[in-house]
Formats: C-alpha cells, sequence, structure tokens
C-alpha cells in the first residue's frame, strides 16, 4: 500500500535531466508543423548592349522567395542520456516570387509568381541542457540536409544543401517506465537555415529562419 | 528541286526575307515551316580574289576567318568551316562554291551586306550561300576598329549568322531620327541593325545568337543540357502572329527570344539554360518587319508590351509546359 505514494513521490520529485537519463536507448518520433521564413533573393536588371559600351536597362527584376507553412516529421534515437540523434524530414510549398519593374517599354510592373515544392531531408543532433526551465526541458538542436525543390508542374527540380542550428524546448505531458509507449509530449524549436543550392538566381548561402512545433513520442 | 532564296542583313534597313521564320530560317511547306540548315561538316568557302575600299583580298580573307571561327568556336554549336582558296567568281553566282567578297550595290544604299541560299526545298538543306559586302560603305579591318568605317568582321560574324540558317533576332531597341532607324542598343548580333561605324562589339556572339546557332547544330549533350519555353500569347482572347517574346534568366541574365509563329500564337524559345526566367512579350516595332517576316500584314503589332505573371521554370533537357500570356491593346 506504500509503494505506490512513494512511487509517484519519486517520479514528481524527479528532476527532468532525471527523465532524460531513462530516456538513454530510447527511440522517438516526432510530427507537426514548420514555419520557414522567406528570404531576399536580390536583384538583377536585364540589360542590352549600347554602342558605346554602356549598358541599356530593359527592366529591373527583384525576387523573393516568400515564407511558408508546412509538415516536418523526425525521428530520434537517444545515444546518451542528453543526446539524440534525430533524422527528419519537411515538407513545404513556398512561392517565389520576382518584381518586374522599370520597363523600358512601359510594361506594367507586375510580380511574377512560381510555387515551389519543398523537401529537406536532414540530419541533427540534439543535445539537452542540464537545467530545466519549469516543465519545459531546453535542447540546442544542429546539423545538415539536403534540399530537393521542385516547379509546380514538377518539371523542373533543383537541390541543394542547408546547415541549421536553433534552440528548442520539449514538454513531457506523460510519461511512465514501463510500456511500448513511454513519453508523450510537445517540442517546440526555432532554428537558423544556412541554404545553398535550390531554386536562386545565384549561388549565395541564404539565412533564413524557422519555427516548429511537433508532437512527440518516445517508446 | 531546289531554289534559290535570297536573305539580307544589317545596317539601317535591309531587304525583305522570302521566307524568314525566326529565330531559324526556313520556309512553309503545306502546314510546316523547314528550317534549313547544312547537312555536312566542314563547310567549305572561297573568297573573291579581289580587295575593295582599303582592304585587300588577303585581309578580307582573314577577317571571314575570323568570323567563321567565332561560330565555329563557340562551345554548344557543333559546326565547322574550311577555306577553300581564293576565286574570281562573284557572290551570288549559281557556280556550286560558297563565295563571299565585295560587291558594289548602290541599289542597296542601306544594306552593308546580305546572304543568299540555294536550298533542297523538300529538306532544307542548304546546297550553296553566298554573301556579299557592300562597297558603297567604308571598311575596315583594324583591330581595334576605325571611326568613320564598318567593321567587317563584325558583319561577318552577323552574315555568317544567316550562312548557317539563322534569321533575325528583335532583342534589340530602336529609335527613329530624321526618318532612320538607329539603334539604341542591342543584345544580338542577329540583331537587324547594325552598330554605327567604328564599333566592334558584334564580333562577340551574344546569348541569343548561341541559342539559336546551337539549337540547329547542337553540342553533344547540348539538348541534355538546355531546356525551352513553350506557350501561347493572346490578344483579346485569340492567338496573334509575329509577337516578339523573351526569355530572361534570373540566375545568368542571359536573353533569348523568339517569335509566335503562326495564327494561335504559339512560340517555343530553346537553348535556354535551366532555372527560372522572366517571360516578356513586346510587339515587333524595332526594325521594318520585313526583315524578319514574309507576311508583314499579318503581324500583329498593335499591344502592349506585357511581362507574364508567371515565373517559368526550364527543366534541364525538357519544357516548360505551355504557358499562356495575355496581352492588351495599346
Amino acid at each position: 500500500m506504500k509503494r505506490l505514494p512513494l512511487a509517484a513521490a519519486l517520479l514528481l520529485g524527479c528532476t527532468l535531466p532525471c527523465a532524460a537519463q531513462a530516456r538513454k536507448g530510447s527511440v522517438e518520433v516526432a510530427a507537426g508543423g514548420v514555419w520557414f521564413s522567406g528570404a531576399d533573393l536580390g536583384g538583377s536588371t536585364a540589360t542590352l548592349e549600347r554602342p558605346g559600351g554602356g549598358e541599356f536597362d530593359l527592366f529591373t527584376t527583384d525576387t523573393r522567395l516568400e515564407g511558408a507553412f508546412g509538415g516536418a516529421a523526425t525521428m530520434s534515437f537517444f545515444v546518451a542520456s542528453r543526446l539524440a540523434v534525430e533524422a527528419g524530414i519537411s515538407y513545404a510549398r513556398p512561392n517565389m516570387s520576382t518584381r518586374v519593374s522599370d520597363d523600358a517599354e512601359d510594361a506594367e510592373p507586375i510580380t511574377s509568381v512560381i510555387g515551389l515544392q519543398q523537401y529537406i531531408v536532414e540530419g541533427n543532433l540534439r543535445w539537452y541542457l542540464a537545467r530545466a526551465r519549469g516543465k519545459w526541458q531546453p535542447f540546442l538542436r544542429a546539423g545538415g540536409g539536403y534540399l530537393r525543390q521542385l516547379d509546380d508542374s514538377n518539371a523542373h527540380v533543383e537541390t541543394g544543401t542547408t546547415v541549421q542550428a536553433g534552440l528548442g524546448a520539449d514538454r513531457t505531458f506523460r510519461e511512465r517506465a514501463a510500456g511500448r509507449l513511454r513519453r508523450i509530449g510537445l517540442r517546440a524549436d526555432a532554428r537558423v537555415i544556412g541554404r545553398s543550392g535550390g531554386f536562386d538566381v545565384d549561388d549565395k548561402l541564404r539565412v533564413g529562419f524557422s519555427a516548429g512545433a511537433m508532437l512527440f513520442f518516445g517508446f | 528541286m531546289t531554289r534559290r532564296m535570297l536573305l539580307a542583313a544589317c545596317l539601317v534597313a535591309t531587304m525583305t526575307a522570302p521566307a524568314a521564320a525566326y529565330l531559324k530560317l526556313g520556309f512553309r511547306t503545306g502546314n510546316r515551316i523547314v528550317s534549313i540548315s547544312w547537312s555536312q561538316r566542314p563547310v567549305s568557302y572561297f573568297v573573291t580574289n579581289r580587295g575593295d575600299n582599303q582592304v585587300s583580298a588577303t585581309q578580307f580573307e582573314q577577317a571571314m576567318a575570323r568570323a567563321f571561327a567565332t561560330w565555329a568556336d563557340a562551345p554548344t554549336i557543333d559546326i565547322s568551316f574550311t577555306f577553300g582558296g581564293f576565286v574570281g567568281a562573284e557572290p551570288f553566282e549559281d557556280d556550286g562554291m560558297n563565295v563571299l567578297g565585295f560587291q558594289a550595290e548602290p541599289d542597296l544604299e542601306r544594306v552593308l551586306g546580305a546572304t543568299g541560299f540555294t536550298i533542297d526545298d523538300v529538306s532544307g538543306r542548304i546546297i550553296e550561300s553566298d554573301i556579299f559586302f557592300n562597297t558603297i560603305f567604308d571598311w575596315t579591318v583594324a583591330p581595334n576598329g576605325e571611326s568613320g568605317r564598318f567593321d567587317l568582321e563584325s558583319t561577318a560574324v552577323h552574315e555568317i549568322g544567316h550562312f548557317i540558317g539563322l534569321g533575325h533576332s528583335a532583342i534589340g531597341e530602336t529609335e527613329l531620327t530624321d526618318g532612320r532607324r538607329r539603334v539604341i542598343a542591342k543584345q544580338a548580333v542577329m540583331f537587324p541593325i547594325a552598330f554605327p561605324t567604328g564599333n566592334i562589339s558584334d564580333r562577340r556572339l551574344k546569348a541569343d545568337d548561341i541559342a539559336g546557332a546551337s539549337d540547329i547544330y547542337p553540342e553533344g549533350n547540348f539538348d541534355r543540357q538546355h531546356g525551352s519555353i513553350s506557350g501561347r500569347v493572346r490578344l483579346d482572347g485569340r492567338g496573334i502572329f509575329g509577337a516578339h517574346v523573351t526569355a530572361f534568366s534570373l540566375r545568368s541574365g542571359k536573353i533569348v527570344g523568339n517569335f509566335t509563329l503562326d495564327d494561335e500564337g504559339t512560340f517555343v524559345i530553346s537553348g535556354l539554360e535551366p532555372g527560372l526566367h522572366v517571360v516578356r512579350v513586346e510587339p515587333l516595332d524595332d526594325g521594318s518587319i520585313g526583315s524578319f517576316f514574309d507576311d508583314e500584314d499579318d503581324v500583329e503589332v498593335d499591344f502592349m508590351a506585357t511581362i507574364a505573371p508567371r515565373l517559368v521554370s526550364v527543366p534541364r533537357g525538357g519544357s516548360s509546359g505551355n504557358i499562356t500570356i495575355d496581352v492588351r491593346r495599346k
């Protein structure tokens, strides 16, 4: 009769790092939503060559990758009490838009748009900080990824790479020591993403942000 | 069966082009357009054995050799040429030789040079082609050009573009001054109006020239590495003929153009680098329509320059799929 209250007291009194210690060797899957910020890709000018060697501007362009919401899923394996190796995939449908203006023959300024499908397959390390913040257990997350973007007709594919780093926190709603499903919780994170390649106007590294929230299930 | 076509090019005005279908020269037979091209490599050419106008026969031949090399050396164009020697024959004689030389053509007071063909009018194979350079103008072969004289090599690069089957490009802007059309700027050697005397920039091919010639004579895997945009231009809901459509690569800044070539308003721009392009349509108002098309009356010019509302993605080795661009009357 006294065992149960004692067990409950132990659970309640256990700090989150203690819970994390129980994670070593466990597997976790997570799924949820993610938002990718947009990025300015820069401007360019369509030019003709003047007889004297100068340039005649036909029109100017200013291109931007728009922000977009999407879905994400991850699978993690805890290689240590506070360190997880994570593989993930995200999907989003951002638009790329180009503002075309200053036409030499007075074509009306317009924003030309194309829809993209974007997949990012990534690998990350997630390292949990030793101290919890209330019911939230903060972590750092960093890794690299493979970017695959298709135009909306699926006719053209552009690929690239990503590097990302950020921080987030887990909040466990339910945790138990036995059974197949050990943990259920919410994970939120924000990251800086460096992207190279994909649909772009040049080969520069583009820096943007992402923020996501996922339900996770620990096994 | 063969027939002779005369195609003129260059300078302030042009002669008519009996069967010019931009980007490639061709002719209509039944419901189809047959493009003209050389079937053999290398293509041999001969040079008249007389100079003129401060340019010796040897200097003339050297300028022609550099101009031929400009096309042959472009990495994506599979064409080659060989100099057959100096001859007494004149350009535009039906002699089975491709002859280049000076000729005085005072009646063609605004034509720097012209290219003529004998073709197989079934297959489009070029059997013979000659080029003349009009001696009513002052010419130079000076390495950096010469004030008051037209650069022979620049004009030769343009005419050799016709020689291999290219029509005129409309990538340029002009203005009318004193009843004459003057070029403000251009981005294609194959634009029908030459830069003024002293200028040598047409010795270098531009993206539009290379795309056109590579489309006719693709080197190796050119077709697999490049793509095309196809679509339709409509005015008041109906297709229009002769609208000038250009594709601007957001990545490279290169501009390549073509025209709508039927009453449905359909167009194809080939030889494009993969990636995103801005597509722009404008009326053919920067040159004599006759230097582009036979049937001038069918060319629609009463509409506003228009940017396509959709960015167009060009796939490697494929087509963008059909896009439709609606334009408004002026």
